[in-house]
């Protein structure tokens, strides 16, 4: 499986200022893709929040775009051009509408098909203010034989979310991400990065480096891979070090059960132990 | 001659060159200068020292006692409240089994050789190979070792006034043997003892067991837990401390792998980072019977509360040799990071409804 992911720096995200240009620069990217023969691509997270954005130019907040959220308008741009992209496409995260509740959601589209839907299931600080609702499960989809999950953003800081994706089976990750405040290497570490290693799935990041209204974020794009299986025994097979806009890897998952092999996490889980979690047993 | 012969006779030999009279009189040949901690510690002023060590083989226990007093001296020099020692802190005393001196040359020196040799390097060392042996030899040094390790670590707190964590050693009990390590009080009072939740491949295969239940200490400082090393590979440890309120986590490692940053990044650091937790990471390293061991001793926090915004308080300069370090926590920033934090700490009662059964399957 190939698997590409997407980083715009700040500059080209400031030039993009019609919902329409949005569309022609993913439409850009998917080319640029289908030539590499990339099977699956994800978008920065807030893609489609941007697209939100610049279809309510009047409004000068976060608070009052996500009020207006609809998401449809964007799923069916991508949509559109996933019946022209032979490509699996996770086309960033969007706020999405659902009666009075608003939350943080994703999907992956092939072929004109929205074929997975994720909403995020737990949320930041500044969600939590501006009262966005929690996704409450996470649900896989198998492409290829490959099985295939998407954690946004904020759940890649809980480990509960990729553990029960992990022993679901999933083979890999895809992970639209956008963070707030002072650009932090240490931070996507301890989210991300360390997920794939507690859980040796692989796990393709992307990053928002946008701005939304006053808001401005950041994050790099990364495709993730247990240690042991990576080049610089790093766990990054492939990361955009915000000089690459476009980064793709071959994803190998019989190298990836070697690695396992070499250090299997998952087969040392001490079931009888995790029954003291009184928290994840609704009490 | 059977196993069970060998392993009373280890036991025997052990009895005799740690016996608690030997230790006693060893022990106040020392003169320590005694100090008193202060009863009421401030938990926004708790200073904290990690050892890591290499492993030296000795011939006597009292050189190891020297070896210990030598890292308290210096804790308390620099006015720690609490010392942790490392992951099966008792390797040197092997160097009491008469012969293992040449032995373990020899053994470490093919084990050197062959780490460069690529189409051994996936091998196992000759020990490490020799299960059975070395579940012998483990059986029949627990108790006089577990013995030992008490008295001189109780002796040694009270004479400091300073928490000690003893390190890890083998726990046998009812023929079971367990990877487990105590804490000890500034009056020389066992607080508890903890053995490891999760194994290494290696020690499933030596016949250690796993338990199923972590206990928090209440210190007048804060709340600690003393998983082990491969405990910190799994959130689920870091969740449930939480859960039973511990502010501090004290984890003794001693990695039986070459050394790389990224390899030690899987472990403490980003447990501490999701959980809120402090953690204070103490490591064994060196060689013994051509097995290798490596790990830098840390004092980690969450991002917010570190100077570098890296979650680091505290970090040895290298993953070799002996070194002590130490840092300054506070829990009552803790707290506050907690209400702070802007990525963790959020719940989800519906999401986490029946997670347990859910996810591992668990009816």
């Amino acid at each position: 499986m190939k698997a590409a992911s997407v980083e715009w720096k700040k500059n080209e995200w400031k030039r993009i200022n019609k919902p329409k240009a949005l569309v022609y620069k993913i439409k850009e990217y998917l080319e640029k893709a289908v030539k590499e023969k990339v099977d699956i691509i994800v978008f920065p997270g807030f893609t489609g929040c941007f697209y939100q954005q610049l279809s309510c130019p009047d409004n000068r907040s976060v608070g009052s775009i996500m009020n207006k959220a609809d998401s449809r308008e964007y799923i069916e741009q991508v949509k559109e051009l996933s019946r022209e992209y032979k490509i699996a496409i996770c086309p960033g995260s969007y706020w999405q509408k659902d009666k009075s509740n608003i939350y943080h959601g994703s999907c992956l589209i092939i072929n004109g098909e929205v074929q997975l839907k994720q909403r995020q299931i737990y949320l930041a600080r500044w969600e939590r203010e501006l009262g966005f609702s929690r996704g409450t499960k996470i649900e896989l989809k198998e492409i290829k034989d490959w099985k295939v999950a998407l954690i946004i953003s904020t759940d890649v800081f809980y480990p509960q979310v990729s553990r029960i994706a992990a022993l679901k089976g999933a083979d890999i990750v895809l992970s639209p991400v956008g963070f707030i405040g002072e650009k932090n290497r240490a931070l996507q570490i301890s989210g991300m990065w360390q997920e794939v290693q507690q859980n040796q799935f692989f796990a393709v990041e992307s990053g928002f480096n946008g701005f939304l209204e006053e808001q401005s974020f950041w994050g790099e794009s990364v495709i993730y891979a247990p240690l042991e299986m990576t080049e610089g025994r790093d766990g990054y097979l492939k990361r955009s070090s915000g000089q690459q806009s476009l980064i793709i890897t071959e994803l190998d998952n019989r190298k990836r059960r070697k690695a396992i092999a070499k250090f299997d996490v998952l087969s040392q889980l001490n079931r009888e132990f995790y029954q003291q979690m009184k928290m994840f047993r609704g009490r | 001659m059977s196993a069970v012969n060998i392993e009373a006779l280890i036991e025997k030999w052990f009895n005799k060159k740690i016996s608690l009279e030997i230790i006693e009189k060893y022990y106040q040949q020392l003169r320590i200068e005694g100090r008193r901690i202060s009863e009421d510690i401030d938990p926004e002023n708790i200073r904290v020292s990690c050892v890591q060590r290499q492993i030296h083989p000795v011939n006597s226990i009292e050189r190891y006692i020297d070896m210990l007093c030598g890292f308290v001296d210096q804790a308390v020099k620099d006015n720690s409240h609490l010392i942790i020692f490392p992951e099966y802190n008792f390797f040197d005393l092997f160097g009491l089994i008469p012969g293992l001196h040449c032995l373990n040359q020899i053994l470490n020196k093919r084990a050197v050789n062959a780490k460069d040799r690529e189409e051994e390097r996936e091998k196992e060392s000759d020990l490490k190979r020799n299960n059975n042996f070395l579940t012998t030899i483990l059986k029949g040094v627990a108790k006089p070792i577990e013995a030992g390790i008490k008295k001189i670590f109780s002796l040694l707190a009270k004479e400091y006034g300073i928490y000690i964590y003893t390190g890890s050693y083998i726990l046998k009990e009812k023929e079971v043997i367990y990877n487990a390590g105590s804490l000890f009080g500034p009056e020389g009072n066992l607080i508890g003892t903890q053995k490891k939740m999760h194994l290494t491949d290696f020690e499933v295969k030596i016949g250690i067991k796993r338990v199923s239940k972590m206990e928090v200490h209440s210190l007048p400082f804060g709340k600690v837990v003393c998983p082990i090393c491969m405990d910190a590979t799994y959130f689920e440890t870091f969740r449930i401390a939480r859960e039973i309120g511990a502010d501090i986590i004290i984890l003794p490692i001693a990695n039986l792998e070459e050394y790389s940053t990224w390899k030690a990044l899987r472990g403490i650091w980003p447990r501490v980072q999701e959980s809120y937790l402090y953690g204070l990471k103490s490591s064994l390293n060196g060689w013994i019977a051509g097995m290798h061991f490596s790990g830098k001793a840390g004092i980690f926090a969450p991002l917010l509360i570190t100077e570098g915004k890296d979650g680091i308080l505290s970090l040895s300069p290298s993953h070799e040799g002996n070194h002590l370090i130490t840092a300054d926590i506070n829990i009552k920033k803790l707290y506050e990071a907690r209400e702070k934090a802007e990525y963790q700490e959020d719940k989800n009662t519906e999401f986490e409804k029946n997670f347990i059964e859910k996810t591992y399957n668990i009816n």
